[in-house]
């Protein structure tokens, strides 16, 4: 192994070694101090996830004003790989919505994630969608939760597009503060394919890379318009965080990954050409 | 050129340049060996009908199933070749004789009135009713076609009609190779 995988799963082990002796007593012992363990809690993912960071020598660079913590508001990002929740979750402790994953992924998301206050979702179950609504509003109406992170796309895509954004995050009633992250292709190819890696391999993959290069900007929040449905203001912040990104916008929703392309694209296409056609029939 | 290594050299490259008649750059072979490895998920050495239909943009092509006839079982050299007509290379006769590939399904070199109303029922697919077929819509749309081009429906063309009739329609087919 090369001294420079070395020093990074050094670092990375200094990393657990800290968080665990810390995090493990704050979360027993603390147990009816609540205000306190919390703020601890926050520090201490912040923490680990910088160690994280610095394993893959992450250089990352952040734009714009920090985010603040308020009530009512909820961050959307674009979304390449589950290493924009650790980069994001360096700066602040958001709480987020993930899918539940097997291995040692998904104990970690069960124990340390549970204390930044996760949503849990099941892609695979049909009236999961109007449970898991129902937990992001409760959430967002929640004084003392952590601010809430939301990637709308539903799934990782290759940081060159950005796919169609679901509405959920944007039929909350509150405000909506876009984040852009730009992944440095030259320095590594940060898109997880989760149909051809699992994230072990990913992560080892990462650390090994010369180094993962990234920007992340904070964008101006913005709320629903009147006479906007939630669905064209999805479009409308997908638009933002696009243009500042440098993505491409595709018509097609993250799904696609899974199935194929439902028959309406196809059939819209033929659609405007047979209108022509009999335009111009029409016409002699 | 066999089994998809990942590396290619440059007599491949060079094999490859010839046989495209050197309808795109060195760099651009490269670029296109990339993604016909990303495409070809098995490793196969060519990509299936599977595998070309998970890119969305060609999966909700009205002329998919026409074109997956044209490009299944490629190696990559013919893969490429096939893309050349797609090149800002290519000559105005190269793009018209792809179009006339698309029209003849049977390959024998002859497109027939039949052919092109295939052609025209997958493009509008269910948007020009039964009915509307069945009163003739279709035979009409096309006999006025071949008709100001001065053919009939009993006529059977050959690239050199396609040649002429669409000669001077300053007909556009590119795509842009990215290269990095």
């Amino acid at each position: 192994m090369s001294n420079d995988r070395i020093r990074r799963v050094i670092v990375l082990t200094i990393g657990w070694i800290i968080f665990l002796s810390s995090f493990i007593p704050v979360h027993s012992l603390l147990k009816g101090h609540d205000k306190l363990r919390k703020k601890l809690e926050r520090c201490l993912v912040e923490l680990i996830c910088s160690f994280f960071v610095a394993s893959w020598t992450g250089v990352v660079k952040y734009h714009g004003p920090r985010p603040s913590m308020r009530p009512k508001q909820v961050f959307v990002a674009n979304h390449t790989s589950m290493i924009d929740f650790i980069i994001l979750e360096q700066m602040t402790a958001f709480a987020v919505i993930m899918q539940k994953h097997p291995g040692w992924v998904g104990l970690l998301q069960s124990t340390i994630l549970e204390s930044v206050g996760c949503i849990w979702f099941n892609r695979s179950e049909a009236k999961d969608r109007e449970i898991v609504a129902r937990k992001l509003r409760d959430h967002v109406q929640g004084t003392d939760n952590n601010p809430l992170l939301i990637f709308p796309e539903g799934t990782c895509v290759n940081n060159h597009y950005t796919v169609m954004f679901k509405k959920g995050a944007f039929e909350l009633g509150c405000t909506v503060c876009p984040v852009a992250i730009k992944y440095n292709k030259i320095f590594v190819d940060a898109f997880w394919n989760s149909r051809k890696q699992s994230f072990t391999m990913h992560l080892l993959q990462l650390m090994t890379s010369w180094a993962v290069v990234c920007d992340v900007w904070y964008l101006e929040p913005q709320t629903l318009r009147p006479g906007e449905t939630a669905i064209e203001f999805a479009e409308r912040v997908r638009d933002i965080i696009s243009v500042r990104a440098g993505l491409k916008k595709v018509p097609w929703d993250g799904y696609l990954k899974y199935s194929r392309p439902s028959p309406k694209h196809r059939e819209r296409k033929q659609q405007s050409f047979a209108e022509s056609v009999l335009r111009r029939l029409d016409e002699k | 050129m066999g089994n998809a290594s990942s590396m290619l050299t440059q007599y491949d490259i060079e094999e490859v340049q010839q046989h495209c008649n050197h309808a795109f750059s060195q760099q651009e072979i490269v670029s296109l060996y990339e993604r016909f490895c990303q495409l070809d998920r098995n490793n196969g050495g060519f990509i299936s009908a599977e595998e070309f239909l998970s890119v969305p943009e060609f999966a909700v092509n009205p002329l998919s199933q026409r074109l997956l006839r044209m490009v299944d079982g490629l190696n990559f050299k013919e893969f490429v070749a096939f893309l050349s007509a797609f090149s800002p290379h290519a000559t105005l006769h190269q793009k018209i004789e792809f179009i006339f590939k698309v029209y003849d399904s049977d390959g024998n070199g002859k497109v027939t009135f039949t052919d092109m109303l295939d052609v025209l029922r997958d493009l509008t697919g269910t948007f020009i009713s039964e009915k509307q077929r069945e009163v003739g819509l279709y035979f009409q749309v096309l006999t006025d076609v071949l008709d100001e081009a001065g053919y009939t429906k009993d006529s059977l063309m050959i690239l050199s009609d396609f040649v002429k009739i669409l000669g001077n329609s300053g007909l556009k087919i590119e795509v842009e190779v990215p290269v990095d």
